[in-house]
């Protein structure tokens, strides 16, 4: 019971990254395989000021945002000026980057050991520490989160971000500012990354960054691909499967534990390669 | 004094591989304008079949690194026609080819993985052969591999200069349609220089495998050299992609001066990210790579 209400943790929390992640491929078009180190900038930031400043959870998770929102700008608005192409290995290196940084920062981050004993989430006095109750926080949460890309899916502008990525020109010859709504798109999606990022670290009370390097900032992408780009339902179905597909290999009998790691991404590149060969939009997507 | 020039010697070193690699990879991007990733995939079994070959059925090094550079040359066949033209052929954005192709990479490695596990496995069973001159020593692989990869330098810019095969597919990376028209074959004239860049790649592997060793995940740190030295380079240029690798292994290696040893990662992805923010077409970069809007 106990470990289906891990799994069951672990999916919601994938749940946000990967919507919003959406936001950028799915909804503007922009491919940052860099959604791994907002991720990580949350989670840090939120652990240093709740262990060693003392905020509360709900502070230390927005100021995160905010510090994540503020980090996107690095990227986006050198990025944006550049082409698509290069903006692919541009988020990449950005990616690099975060993560040898939190790897070796020793003094703040203490590198590869992480940090341990982060303090469980208290919200009005109200400690989220069994697993239960941690389920609710994150359900609420991710219900939120959920709420509010589906209302920017509709809104205004989200109706733009969808525009530049059917046809940027278009966007911009009836005097729209493209650069302005990709650095909010970016802005966005980054800061949500952190709301999953303090949820991970008040959950696990330990962050190391392991959590955050390329192979995360991948998986959000197959799950995506997946699901379906540009699509909520696909998103979350892409995420509850792929989080899910690999606790299936504990089950299998006789499977040496040095070959968890190998067949877990031999999975997850051969479901990314079927989908890139047969079925470009994913299960659920609309674009192609 | 001394440490300056064996730094500088072992900088020549590390950026003579990286050359190798920048170059393999110039030819793979050069040609085909795309993101075609599976060349790691490539890289890793280059190198752990000349391991097989070499330490673990005995044959002596030259004729395993013929042998293993003859298998990589035919795998890299195979994941072309296979995949990456499939991939070519389903849909032309670069965002699935790239994904495709990193894909076709991940699984390359992962099945390496199962079968031989993550440990380094280093071809080179006896000592080392070094030469000295001077104060300065230098391992014979160190050697071989400054000297193929000026080689190489030589070759490939013969080849893509003067002979046929190099100037046809210069003529469908500048133009892919017009090529069409004269009646060029791009399909076989792209996996052709594709497996050539290929090779070079798993030259590299080759010699990586006798002097330190490669493990499953070696294809991809690689390919991410790879890639750096073609940006810092300049893309669409053979001499940039052959000067991005030697500075990046200089820089690297010169960075131990300053900085502690860990931090080299972060040097070189630091340099790469600030040579894309600030001037995007590399060092001798020839297309213009703004955007569009």
């Amino acid at each position: 019971m106990d470990y289906m209400l891990h799994i069951a943790i672990m999916i919601l929390i994938n749940i946000i990254l990967v919507v919003s992640f959406n936001i950028l491929l799915g909804y503007t078009g922009i491919f940052a395989l860099c959604h791994a180190a907002f991720y990580g900038i949350g989670a840090y930031t939120a652990t240093l000021l709740m262990k060693n400043a003392g905020f509360s959870f709900f502070s230390a998770m927005i100021c995160a945002m905010g510090l994540t929102a503020v980090c996107s700008l690095i990227i986006a608005i050198p990025g944006l000026r550049i082409h698509w192409d290069y903006m692919v290995i541009f988020a990449f290196s950005f990616q690099m980057v975060i993560y040898h940084l939190i790897l070796n920062w020793m003094d703040l981050t203490r590198g590869p050991q992480g940090i341990a004993g982060i303090p469980a989430a208290t919200v009005f006095g109200f400690e989220f520490v069994t697993k239960p109750s941690f389920l609710l926080l994150c359900m609420i949460l991710c219900f939120g989160v959920l709420y509010f890309v589906h209302r920017l899916e509709k809104s205004f502008f989200g109706l733009v971000l969808q525009g530049i990525r059917d046809d940027q020109i278009a966007v911009k010859s009836i005097g729209k500012d493209v650069t302005l709504h990709k650095i909010v798109a970016f802005a966005i999606a980054a800061g949500l990354a952190a709301v999953a990022g303090s949820l991970i670290a008040v959950y696990i009370s330990y962050i190391s960054p392991g959590y955050f390097d390329l192979h995360m900032s991948v998986f959000i992408v197959i799950a995506l691909i997946f699901g379906g780009l540009g699509s909520i339902p696909g998103a979350i179905l892409g995420t509850i499967v792929l989080t899910a597909l690999p606790e299936l290999l504990r089950f299998i009998p006789y499977l040496p534990s040095t070959m968890l790691g190998g067949a877990r991404d031999l999975i997850y590149a051969s479901i990314l390669l079927f989908f890139m060969l047969f079925r470009p939009q994913g299960i659920m997507g609309k674009s192609d | 004094m001394d440490l300056i020039l064996s730094l500088l010697v072992d900088g020549i070193c590390t950026g003579a591989r990286y050359a190798i690699l920048g170059m393999g990879f110039a030819l793979i991007f050069n040609t085909q304008r795309m993101f075609d990733l599976s060349f790691g995939g490539v890289y890793t079994w280059t190198g752990f079949v000349f391991w097989l070959l070499a330490a673990f059925s005995g044959l002596p090094l030259t004729l395993a690194a013929v042998l293993s550079l003859a298998f990589c040359l035919i795998l890299s066949y195979g994941v072309q026609k296979v995949y990456v033209s499939q991939l070519r052929k389903k849909s032309s954005k670069s965002v699935s080819i790239m994904l495709g192709s990193m894909a076709v990479m991940m699984i390359m490695e992962a099945v390496v993985a199962i079968i031989w596990g993550g440990e380094i496995r280093v071809a080179r069973t006896g000592d080392a052969g070094i030469f000295k001159w001077g104060s300065v020593q230098i391992s014979d692989i160190k050697l071989y591999t400054i000297v193929s990869a000026l080689a190489l330098f030589l070759l490939v810019e013969f080849v893509f200069m003067r002979t046929p095969l190099g100037i046809k597919s210069r003529a469908i990376a500048s133009n892919p349609r017009l090529s069409l028209v004269v009646g060029l074959d791009a399909e076989k004239i792209v996996i052709l220089a594709t497996c050539f860049g290929c090779a070079l790649v798993g030259l590299d592997a080759v010699l990586v495998c006798a002097d330190t060793g490669v493990y499953p995940a070696i294809g991809f740190q690689s390919m991410l050299i790879a890639f750096m030295a073609v940006i810092l380079g300049g893309i669409g240029s053979f001499e940039g992609a052959f000067l991005g690798g030697m500075i990046i292994g200089l820089v690297r290696t010169f960075a131990v001066l300053r900085f502690p040893t860990l931090w080299q990662e972060l040097i070189s992805f630091a340099v790469l990210f600030f040579i894309i923010a600030f001037k995007p077409n590399g060092l001798l970069g020839i297309r213009d790579w703004k955007s569009e809007v």
